[in-house]
């Protein structure tokens, strides 16, 4: 081949190139197919052998390894019982919420569908570079991208991509996932972000005479139409005035264990979504205003902390309290 | 080598290329096969195996459609351009183009997440190009031994 012949081919395989990139932006066509394929041929794969792996540690878990089960069976008793004292205290609290809102007309929130999820797999593949994970789920199964993804603990992301039985998760810890937060108990509003696996995560545009308590709670706010409100995303670590930002330095870890995930839950609202899956920019739109799942109806259970814990002055997270939720629905 | 043997050699090939991948993150296993089907000069099956390497990789990915396609057209240019100064079955030619091809994983998945203005881990991405620039070498030794070796037992045969 000569040097001319072999320039004609490079520009010509350049234009084709282009081509094919900029239909594809425009369309999404190959998006799909490679999702459509690529995603449901990895998934199939990926399956029986997370099946297998999860067999055989939990046979394990349950039957072999039994060290710590009555140490740590005791401090669960313990927990249990502060945990019942602390319910007895709320369904008090909840009585009176379903009084006021009834008293002032308030619609009561729709509810949300939790749709449990296994995860099969993490950042598969050279092209993965966002912090993502594979689930079980694809859109035959309600698992349309933008649909938030939750654990008991709190936020793990939203549904990046999906095919027919498998979806990609992008996590809350990487830089290009961005949810509206507000404070638990100061209401400060901000958007989080990552910053990478194993970095806290930042809090943007928190006001500067916002009153931020270290340990306090970053909750959904709801505003970005995408999660429901109230529903636990982080922690405040540490908070301070930048030098170079109008807004305050805030920085959260994520209540989830982003590292550790089994099973997720993706939540639907309970009215079901109806749009064209291989059409995400209508399918965003048409996302129903975001409120708060059923499941985070439930009281928050401090589990070991009777009365609450003063957690403006504290410098470590009370990660024992968690919203309470049933079990995996599927 | 047979079709079916030949088919059954790449199923086998793909599905130990994903688990591998699903193990080791960020690691593109199946360009070895591309490499391999690159050496064997059949233009038919270089041509599915890099169609189904690039849907797997784009399907699996969370970057938008392009980088995949980008990687393994330059895998053939970068193969074909080597060619022309070593053996292609020489270890040497291999090291170069895994370290080649490592460089170019870094550079356009930097790129295409930047055009989307995606942020990603520069570090991380850096050294995982790294150990894909280092670990192909010693596993295309050995899907060649294992390809080469089923070649063997057929012509005995």
């Amino acid at each position: 081949m000569t040097l001319k012949r072999a320039f004609i081919l490079l520009v010509l395989g350049l234009f084709v190139y282009l081509g094919l990139y900029t239909w594809n932006e425009r369309t999404g066509c190959l998006d799909t197919l490679a999702e459509n394929t690529g995603l449901e041929v990895i998934g199939i794969i990926l399956s029986p052998v997370d099946w297998l792996a999860t067999g055989v540690s939990d046979t394990w878990n349950r039957y072999v390894d039994l060290v710590n089960v009555r140490e740590e069976r005791d401090v669960l008793a313990e927990r249990l019982e502060n945990a019942t004292a602390v319910i007895n205290t709320l369904q008090e609290d909840k009585r009176e919420l379903k009084r006021l809102r009834e008293l002032m007309s308030f619609s009561p929130p729709p509810n949300w569908t939790p749709i449990g999820a296994r995860v099969i797999g993490v950042r598969v593949g050279p092209q993965a570079a966002l912090n993502s994970i594979i689930l079980d789920k694809g859109f035959s199964n309600g698992a349309l991208p933008g649909t938030p993804a939750v654990t008991k603990q709190g936020v793990v992301g939203q549904v990046l991509r999906s095919s027919p039985h498998f979806s990609t998760v992008l996590l809350v810890n990487d830089p290009s996932c961005r949810i509206a937060v507000v404070s638990q108990d100061t209401r400060f509003p901000g958007i989080i972000s990552g910053q990478g696996a194993g970095k806290p995560l930042t809090v943007y545009y928190v006001p500067p005479n916002a009153q931020v308590k270290i340990g306090e709670y970053l909750v959904t706010s709801g505003l970005d139409g995408l999660f429901p409100k109230g529903v636990p995303v982080a922690w405040v670590e540490s908070a301070q005035p930048s030098d170079t930002s109008p807004f305050q330095a805030v920085t959260a870890w994520p209540l989830a264990p982003l590292n550790e995930l089994e099973e997720v839950l993706l939540l639907q609202p309970a009215a079901g979504r109806k749009e064209n899956p291989f059409n995400r920019f209508s399918d965003e739109l048409a996302f129903p205003p975001p409120e708060t799942p059923e499941i985070f109806k439930q009281p928050v259970l401090p589990l070991n902390a009777v009365p609450s814990p003063d957690r403006s002055i504290s410098s470590k997270p009370p990660m024992d309290i968690q919203p309470s939720l049933p079990r995996t629905v599927n | 080598m047979q079709l079916t043997q030949n088919i059954a050699w790449w199923v086998a090939f793909f599905l130990l290329g994903i688990l591998a991948q699903s193990v080791l993150s960020g690691i593109d296993f199946l360009l070895i096969g591309v490499i391999i089907a690159l050496q064997e000069r059949r233009p038919v099956q270089l041509t599915w195996v890099i169609l189904v390497a690039i849907l797997l990789q784009e399907g699996v990915g969370t970057l938008p459609f392009g980088s995949a396609l980008l990687f393994y057209t330059f895998a053939v240019i970068v193969f074909y351009g080597g060619r022309a100064l070593f053996e292609a079955e020489n270890f040497i030619f291999i090291f170069l183009v895994s370290s080649l091809m490592g460089l170019l994983h870094f550079v356009f998945t930097f790129a295409i997440a930047d055009l989307h203005n995606l942020q990603i881990n520069l570090t991380r991405l850096g050294v995982e190009s790294v150990i894909q620039a280092l670990m192909i070498p010693p596993l295309w030794g050995l899907a060649h031994f294992l390809r080469g070796k089923e070649k063997q037992d057929e012509n005995r045969a």
